[in-house]
């Protein structure tokens, strides 16, 4: 997998982005102080920083992102299996079903991304 | 600056004297509430920032390694030498052969207390860039930092929760922490808040920076972030309740493992000993009255002991040892050491004296808080002191006296009488010759400048003009010469 990693506040910014892309520069400012607390600067900061590594794109001063969210959900897990359960993805699910019941939608949600992630 | 140098240096002797007592008797507190030790570091902090002191009988502070400079007034506690100096430096200088080798020491002297001087100014400033630079780092690392409720943050890039802000303080915590563990967390942090920690760390911090050659006080600074880190937990555990401790232990656990993130910078230490901490809360039991009072009154007793200065006549044998110890000497200043120890006794007497009696007396010929070094003396008639005083009559004697002092010092009449003359010539440079009541002649060479004319009169301690180097002269100094046989004793 190729995605770039993304930190967990940036993932906060990235939530944000998704819900309302593509979306004003301006406009990200005003949201990200409400939902983030951020000054203007930081916001631009972000979009500066996210835009280098290849994450978002900011033109004519219209922000949009470059990974989806589904994208950047699946490369989080990606790591968490990697770290967690040595890779074994059996071992993850495993874990899952074991410490809680899955509902029906939870248990379409954990296949979609299984998929994604073999033919990723 | 040097002056403002020195009374640091005291101060921080004399608190030394404080924390090391402090340290002594923190065992004893052990069991009672902490907040009780934060007292005994304010004491701390007065005694390292408020210059003015008392004294009391009930003063432990040794007097050995104390002194008192604002009960000095207007002497320069190094090495302005005075009356008595001459004598002793005399016996000295007599013995000791070469007196250009004193010359060589006396600038010596100047130029190591610069050296000094300007080592400690360089540290502070290092110590200030330092934590200065680290708190914009903090800042901008920060910036991110998502908002959580009210003036809690989030951000990715710390391990461990701290407070951060001066006016308007903001706790910083990790992303990831379970709900329980983030109520002790942000609990412990705003009992920081409230306790006013943010203000109290950096504020010690600073104090630390300016003593920094004084390793007790940082000693004092590391116990003090433990004691605050001690009392803020037994303050959250009363407030979330008792029940609360094996949580709150284990998210302390929690956030002191990962470290492989950004540290936090000095002033905001969040870590300090977590064995000790869990352990402290795990013991706290709710204090009972007896131990806060007792442990109160220890605080009082302390403040009594060290909060003041052991009383004056004790004092100047303290002087000379603690300018030996601040300057640094070397076993060939002895001199001037000796000097100021008697210096020091007789500059209080005489100033008594100075009130009481019309001045008729002699004195040297420099204004007090002058700095001068005696670097030569010669008896012309007489090879000793000892027979100088059995002058013969007609016999007159001459005494000269080289003083080594910084160009355009003034010069004041070490007697009071007539300007017989104000001349220059290639040998004396400038000088001026005065004849005193008593008939005595008074001559001060290598003048830079002088204020009087001939036929002035003159009373002592008037300023008659300033040292130079004219005439035949190496360096910057007043040469005396004066027939009066006894300038040495009266001029005490």
């Amino acid at each position: 997998m190729e995605t770039p990693k993304i930190y967990e506040s940036e993932y906060r910014f990235c939530l944000i982005l998704w819900k309302h892309e593509p979306v004003k520069s301006t406009e990200l400012v005003k949201l990200c102080e409400e939902e983030l607390g951020w000054k203007k600067a930081t916001t631009y900061t972000v979009i500066k920083r996210l835009s280098e590594r290849g994450i978002v794109k900011s033109e004519n001063a219209v922000v949009t992102s470059l990974v989806s969210k589904q994208e950047a959900q699946v490369a989080e897990i990606d790591e968490l299996v990697e770290r967690t359960f040595e890779g074994s993805l059996p071992a993850f699910i495993a874990a899952f079903s074991k410490s809680k019941k899955l509902s029906r939608e939870e248990i379409d949600e954990i296949r979609n991304m299984i998929d994604s992630y073999q033919e990723g | 600056m040097m002056d403002l140098f020195l009374r640091l240096f005291n101060m921080s002797v004399t608190a030394s004297w404080l924390i090391l007592a402090i340290l002594i008797m923190r065992p004893f507190l052990a069991k009672a509430p902490k907040w009780i030790r934060g007292i005994l570091w304010g004491l701390v902090g007065i005694r390292l920032a408020i210059p003015i002191s008392f004294e009391s009988v009930f003063s432990l502070i040794p007097v050995k390694e104390l002194i008192v400079p604002s009960t000095v007034e207007g002497v320069a506690p190094t090495f302005a030498s005075g009356i008595e100096a001459v004598d002793v430096s005399v016996n000295a200088y007599l013995q000791q052969q070469a007196s250009v080798e004193a010359v060589a020491l006396a600038r010596n002297a100047i130029a190591l207390e610069t050296i000094y001087l300007g080592i400690w100014m360089l540290g502070v400033f290092g110590l200030v860039l330092y934590s200065v630079a680290s708190y914009m780092r903090l800042r901008k690392i920060l910036q991110d930092a998502v908002i959580y409720q009210g003036n809690v943050y989030q951000s990715d890039k710390i391990s461990s929760p701290f407070v951060l802000g001066i006016l308007k303080p903001r706790i910083y915590v990790p992303y990831h922490l379970g709900e329980e563990a983030l109520e002790c967390v942000i609990a412990h942090e705003n009992a920081h808040i409230l306790r006013k920690d943010y203000l109290i760390k950096p504020f010690a911090f600073m104090l630390a920076s300016v003593y920094w050659f004084n390793l007790i006080v940082w000693v004092a600074y590391y116990y003090l972030c433990q004691d605050i880190e001690l009392a803020c937990d037994e303050k959250v555990i009363h407030e979330l309740g008792f029940d609360k401790k094996k949580v709150y232990s284990e998210t302390l656990l929690e956030c002191s493992i990962e470290r492989h993130f950004v540290r936090a910078c000095p002033v905001a230490f969040g870590e300090i000993g977590v064995g000790k901490r869990v352990k402290n809360i795990l013991e706290m039991k709710k204090a009972k009255v007896g131990m806060v009072v007792g442990a109160l009154l220890v605080c009082v007793v302390v403040a009594v002991c060290f909060l003041s200065n052991p009383k004056s006549e004790q004092k100047d044998v303290a002087v000379n040892e603690s300018t030996a110890a601040s300057a640094g000497q070397k076993e060939e200043e002895n001199h001037v050491e000796a000097a100021n120890a008697l210096e020091t006794q007789k500059e209080t007497e005489q100033q008594e004296k100075d009130e009481e009696v019309v001045v008729d007396v002699n004195c040297m010929p420099f204004k007090e808080g002058t700095e001068y070094y005696v670097t030569a003396v010669a008896y012309d008639s007489h090879e000793s002191e000892k027979e100088a005083s059995n002058v013969e009559e007609g016999e007159e004697l001459h005494i000269s006296i080289e003083f080594l002092a910084e160009s355009e010092s003034e010069i004041i009449a070490c007697a009071s009488g007539v300007v017989k003359e104000v001349s220059s010539n290639t040998e004396k440079g400038n000088y001026i010759v005065i004849e005193d009541e008593k008939g005595y002649v008074w001559k001060y060479m290598h003048l830079e400048t002088s204020n009087v004319k001939q036929g002035d009169k003159v009373s002592v301690g008037s300023v008659i003009g300033t040292v130079g180097n004219t005439g035949d002269s190496a360096e910057p100094n007043l040469y005396l010469e004066t027939t009066c046989p006894d300038f040495i004793d009266s001029a005490t």
